[in-house]
C-alpha cells in the first residue's frame, strides 16, 4: 500500500471516528414489568400498558408514572364455588431506570417491590 | 427371543400411554372441573391470539401511527374456552430528528374457564432529537 493511500485511509477513519463521536447523545431508558420505555436526548416518549402510563423525557426533568395499574380480566362472572381457590395477590413492581451518558457514566435506578438500588460508577446504595 | 419380543413391544406401547398422564394443567377442584369439563362440550377446547405490531419512523420529521385489535376467539355464541392465552406484543421507534411514532394495540378475548394466561409486552423508544413516541397496549380477557 502506498504512503498516499495510506494517509488517505487513516484520514478517512478519522473523520468517521470524529462523526461517531458527535453523534453520541444520551438515552434515557425505564422498565416497568419488563416493558421498556426510551428517550433520547430531547425526545419524549410515554407508553401505556393496561392503563397504567409511564412517560420519560431525554432531559430528565419529567419522568412520570400514574394509572390504576393492569386490570387484564374484565369478566363480570363471578364463581360460586366455595373451593375455588383465591386469587393470587399481585406480582411486586418491578421498575428500572437506566441513564448512559455521552462520556459512559452510567446511572441505574431500581425498584424491586419494596427494595430500591442506586448504582452509579463510584457509588452502589441498596434500600429495604 | 419371541418372549423378549413381545416384552419390547409391551414396553413400547406402555410409554406413550405413560406420557400421556403426566402434564396438562393441575386441577384444585377434580369433581367441579370435570364437570365444568363436560359442560364445555361443542365449544373449542381453547383460544389462543398473538398480536405483534411494529411500528417506526426514520425520516427527519416523518409520522408513523399504527393500530391493531384483536376481537373475539370464542367460538360459537354462548361457547367459553377452557383455556385461554392472549399475547400482545409491541415495539414503537421514533428514531428520525424530530419524528413522531405512535401505536396503539387492544386484544380482546373470552376467558378460560380454567385457566387464563396474558402477556403484555412494549418497547417504546423516542430516539432522535425532539422526537415523541407514543404506545398504547391493552390485553384484556373476558366475557
Amino acid at each position: 500500500m502506498s504512503r498516499c493511500a495510506r494517509n488517505m485511509l487513516f484520514a478517512g477513519l478519522s473523520v468517521l471516528w470524529c462523526g461517531v463521536s458527535a453523534s453520541a447523545e444520551t438515552l434515557r431508558c425505564q422498565s416497568v414489568n419488563g416493558n421498556l420505555n426510551c428517550a433520547g436526548s430531547s425526545g419524549v416518549s410515554c407508553q401505556t400498558v393496561n392503563g397504567k402510563t409511564v412517560c420519560t423525557s431525554g432531559h430528565g426533568d419529567v419522568v412520570q408514572s400514574f394509572g390504576g395499574g393492569s386490570a387484564p380480566d374484565i369478566s363480570d362472572e363471578h364463581s360460586d364455588d366455595p373451593n375455588e381457590p383465591d386469587v393470587p395477590p399481585a406480582p411486586p413492581v418491578k421498575q428500572r431506570l437506566e441513564q448512559h451518558g455521552p462520556n459512559g457514566h452510567t446511572l441505574l435506578l431500581e425498584r424491586d417491590g419494596t427494595k430500591l438500588h442506586l448504582r452509579t460508577d463510584w457509588l452502589s446504595v441498596d434500600r429495604d | 427371543m419371541l418372549r423378549l419380543s413381545i416384552a419390547a413391544l409391551s414396553l413400547l406401547a406402555a410409554l406413550p400411554a405413560a406420557a400421556q398422564d403426566r402434564g396438562g394443567m393441575h386441577m384444585n377442584n377434580a369433581l367441579t372441573e370435570l364437570g365444568q369439563i363436560q359442560a364445555n362440550q361443542g365449544c373449542p377446547m381453547s383460544s389462543t391470539s398473538v398480536t405483534v405490531g411494529v411500528n417506526k419512523s426514520t425520516a427527519t420529521g416523518s409520522s408513523a401511527q399504527q393500530q391493531l385489535g384483536t376481537y373475539g376467539g370464542g367460538g360459537p355464541p354462548g361457547c367459553r374456552p377452557l383455556v385461554s392465552t392472549q399475547v400482545v406484543t409491541g415495539a414503537n421507534l421514533a428514531l428520525g430528528r424530530g419524528s413522531s411514532a405512535g401505536q396503539s394495540i387492544t386484544a380482546q378475548g373470552p376467558g378460560g374457564i380454567l385457566g387464563t394466561t396474558t402477556y403484555t409486552r412494549g418497547y417504546n423508544m423516542g430516539y432522535g432529537a425532539w422526537s415523541s413516541a407514543n404506545q398504547r397496549l391493552i390485553n384484556q380477557t373476558g366475557r
